[in-house]
Formats: structure tokens, sequence, C-alpha cells
């Protein structure tokens, strides 16, 4: 089944029409790609490249790939590129925003060091590949990095994209449906899939108060740390996302079936 | 595949303004599988109504609108008799013991009623002038049907200043920190009217695995073959 479905988005990569649905496996995770415009097929093409250069290049799985280089601190000027170079500024200076909730800086990597960027990197490169489209005339589309959201324009003419928010015990039900056009960005950090596995820097230890935090603003690569930022913080997090950045909005589910949220996920939310 | 998980409907003409006509198309998929019993409301859902009903009567018993300021003074001058006596006027957030009487959390889902929460007999009366007077306040435990709510609330230079629910109505004894911007609510209830009708799903990254029975690969599959057949067609 697996098979079949990347072979019908492949299919979609070389025919150009009305809209196209494509699904890449690539970073361990599958990004489903929904474009509702019309595009010169090497518009997907570019994005599937993008992935796999990011995939590639910033790999903690991958021992020589040249985040692990940098984080073993054998990393080559070759490695060391301006595009590297803004991913850990994005790292440091996500982690003095959040007071040290999120630091790539300590968190162990598969590769056996302390320097794991993974938290930004899906965010960062989503965004990247939402901007590419752009570039190529796209104005309306989703994508989803296993479960971390960036969509532009409209789902349908007038309508908004719909995104439900998965309930942390039932796989197939959302806890709840926000809607966004134009540009929104949703992001869901939670244990259900991976486990325990958002290490509180200042302990070492997973943290597990939540069941899941969902952060919604304009740009996934901020939203995706704030969600790691705000699991960890638990829910003292609202207050700091509300004090440091308003047009963020959070909606915390705990494990005790109670939904916190700032009060502007109102604004989002429909169902 | 699960593909009855996801219901591939034509999109309505959108004549209304974007979310409105995103929320009718919510409520008539509801509504195809809910009877509607409702009267006198703009909403042909019943289901939708009485989400709409409860939202609210929570709002009231968890003194949801917490934004609005000048609300939760008056809620809370209204009980200030019984929450002043039992505290001290120390300004910042002391935690206020209050016992939750089981019988407040066995009330059946009855319409959420206000009762007395401190087990403290208030004795001396209080300041009933305008302000508030600086301390530290429990206001009355308010049950809905899920159990009791509390929250306390923190008045430093005649301004809330803090709030911390001390009982949540699934027994969480541990409280929990909201500032005048939290809504806390319950998942389950929202639960029961949401709709798999969504465009894609947000949630913790899957593995490999979990992706091919998850929701959203249901949706990835059913656009996929949408897009086949019209490029065959």
């Amino acid at each position: 089944m697996n098979a079949q479905m990347t072979n019908a988005g492949r299919d979609s990569l070389t025919q150009s029409r009305r809209g196209r649905h494509h699904v890449e496996f690539v970073m361990g995770m599958a990004v489903s790609i929904d474009i509702r415009d019309d595009l010169p097929s090497d518009a997907l093409d570019e994005v599937v490249q993008w992935l796999h250069h990011v995939d590639a290049t910033y790999s903690t799985y991958i021992p020589d790939s040249p985040i692990s280089r940098v984080g073993l601190g054998i990393a080559s000027a070759e490695d060391m590129t301006r595009e590297v170079g803004e991913v850990v500024a994005l790292c440091e200076e996500l982690r003095d925003d959040t007071g040290g909730a999120f630091d790539a800086f300590v968190v162990p990597a598969p590769n056996g060091s302390h320097f794991d960027p993974s938290g930004v990197v899906k965010g960062w490169s989503i965004e990247r590949a939402a901007t590419i489209l752009e570039r190529h005339g796209a104005t309306n589309f989703c994508i989803n990095a296993g479960g971390d959201i960036a969509l532009r324009g409209h789902a349908r003419p007038g309508e908004p994209w719909l995104v439900g928010i998965r309930h942390p015990d039932l796989p197939d039900r959302s806890a709840a449906v926000v809607a966004g056009a134009d540009r929104l960005a949703i992001a869901t950090s939670a244990t259900y899939e991976r486990g325990a596995h958002i290490i509180d820097p200042s302990t070492g230890e997973p943290t597990a108060d939540l069941a899941s935090v969902t952060i919604i603003g304009p740009d996934l690569t901020y939203a995706d740390a704030y969600a790691t930022a705000v699991f960890v913080m638990g829910p003292d997090g609202l207050n700091w996302l509300t004090r440091r950045h308003p047009d963020y909005a959070a909606f915390l589910i705990t494990r005790r079936d109670t939904a916190l949220s700032t009060s502007n996920f109102a604004d989002h939310r429909v169902s | 595949m699960d593909t009855d998980l996801h219901s591939p409907s034509p999109p309505p003409t959108p004549i209304d303004p974007v979310v409105q006509a995103r929320l009718d198309r919510l409520a008539a998929s509801r509504a195809a599988t809910t009877p509607s019993t409702t009267s006198g409301t703009t909403s042909p859902n019943g289901r939708h109504r009485k989400r709409h009903a409860a939202k609210r009567s929570r709002a009231a018993a968890v003194l949801m609108s917490l934004t609005a300021t000048a609300g939760l003074s008056a809620y809370f001058q209204h009980t200030d008799s019984v929450g002043a006596s039992s505290t001290t006027n120390s300004v910042t957030g002391v935690a206020v013991a209050v016992a939750t009487p089981p019988a407040a959390a066995a009330a059946p889902n009855a319409s959420p009623s206000a009762t007395a929460a401190s087990t403290t007999p208030a004795a001396a009366s209080t300041n009933t002038t305008s302000a508030l007077a600086d301390g530290t306040y429990a206001g009355a435990t308010a049950t809905n049907k899920y159990g009791p709510v509390q929250v306390q609330i923190t008045v430093a230079g005649g301004k809330i200043t803090d709030v911390v629910a001390l009982q949540t109505p699934t027994g969480d004894r541990k409280s929990i920190s909201i500032n005048d911007r939290a809504t806390p609510t319950l998942v389950s209830e929202a639960l029961s009217a949401q709709s798999a009708n969504v465009d894609t799903v947000s949630g913790a990254t899957y593995t490999t695995d979990s992706y091919k029975i998850s929701l959203q690969s249901a949706i990835d599959l059913a656009h996929a073959t949408t897009v086949q057949s019209s490029a065959t067609s």
C-alpha cells in the first residue's frame, strides 16, 4: 500500500494538471504536498530535491553528514556552508529565546554528539519548501511534514484549509479543528508516536506532563520549535508564549483530558 | 484502506464569509448523522447547538471569560466574603488548600451550579466597596457535569495578577497555572463534535509504519486517487 501511494505521487511529478498531491518519504517521515494550483512539473521536482538535500545535510542519523561532523567537532570548511551557519544561528536564537527549554546543543543525537538541530530543521526546511513553490507561482497549497504543517492560500476558492489536531489517544479523531488561510503554520509536539523522546535540557530527562502541544502561527520554523519548548515548559509555557510571541497561539492537551489554550487560539478554532 | 475515514464531498458554492461557510459545512456533515431537534436557532444542527450551550455554561462555571477582567472582578467581589475571610492578605500566590467535597464531584450532569467552596466559615464582613483588596482569593467551587472547578486569583494593586485553577473537573489536584488569556476546556466534550472531514491533520511526527494507518495517510490516498482520475478523464 505504501509503495502504491508513493507511485501515485510519483506519477503526479511528471504530469501537469489542476492540482496535485504528492507524498514523499524523506527525513524518516512522510511529507504530504497538496498543491491546488496549476504548476509546471519542475516546481514539485525542486521541492523534492530540496527535501532530500536537507536530509543528506542535516540528518543526525548519518554519521558523516555535514551536521554530524559539525556536532562531533570534525567539520571541514566545506561542511560549514552559509546555510549550515544559518541553521546553527537559528538554534542559538531559539535556545536564548526559550530560556533553554529548546536547546539543540545539549540533546543527545543519534550520531553520538550533543548537537541535534532536527527540531529546527524540519520546520525551517518546510518553510523553505513553501518558498520554492511560491517562487514557481503557487498560491494555494499545504505541506504536511509528519504532522507539522505550512499552508498558503485556500483549500478551495473562498474556503480555508481545515486542519485537524489529532487526539492523543485516538489516531483517527481530531481533538480540535482549526481553519487557516493565506499563511499559517501548525506544529504539534507529543509523545504518542515516538514515546517520551522530548528531553528537558535542564534535567536531561524526558518530559511527559502533557499529552500534546500544538502551536499555530505565521512561520513553521518557529511554531515547531515553540511546540517543543512549550512541551518542556508545561502549562507555564502558555504564559511564556503569550508574553513573548503574541502572534502565536497554543493548544495544550494534558494527560487528564483537559485542554488549555491561549485566548487567541479561539481565532483559529472552528470545531 | 480506511477510505471511509475520509468523505470527499464536493465543496459547496461559497457564498458566506470564509469561516462561516466552513462552519456550515461542518454542521451539515454532522447533521447527516444526527437528527435535528432544534428550533429557534440559526444552527440547523442539534449537536452543534448543544455543544455551544455546554460551552456557555462551562464558561460561566469555570470563569472562562477571564479576559473580561471587569467581569471577573465582579464575580470575585461577589464571592469576596467567602474567599477573603479564609485567606491571608499576602500578595504572592499562596496556594489555598480547599478540600473538594466529594458530593460536589458526584453531582450527576446537573446544570452548572456554584457552591461555596471554603471549609472555613465566613466570619468577618469584608470590604464591599469598589476595588478588590490585595490578596489571594479562592473562588467558589463551580460544578459542571464533569465535576468541580475552582479558580484562585491573586490581586495586587487592585488588579488581578494571577489566576490558578485549584481544581479541574478531571480531578487534577495539581494546580495548573493559567494567566488571564488561557482557557481550560475538556477535550472529550469537543471530541463528540469533531468531524473527520478535514484537509490535513497535525500531530506528533509519526513513524513510517504508523503513517500507513493514520488519518493523514487516508487523506493522501484519497487525494492521490482524485488527481489520478481527473488526469485520465
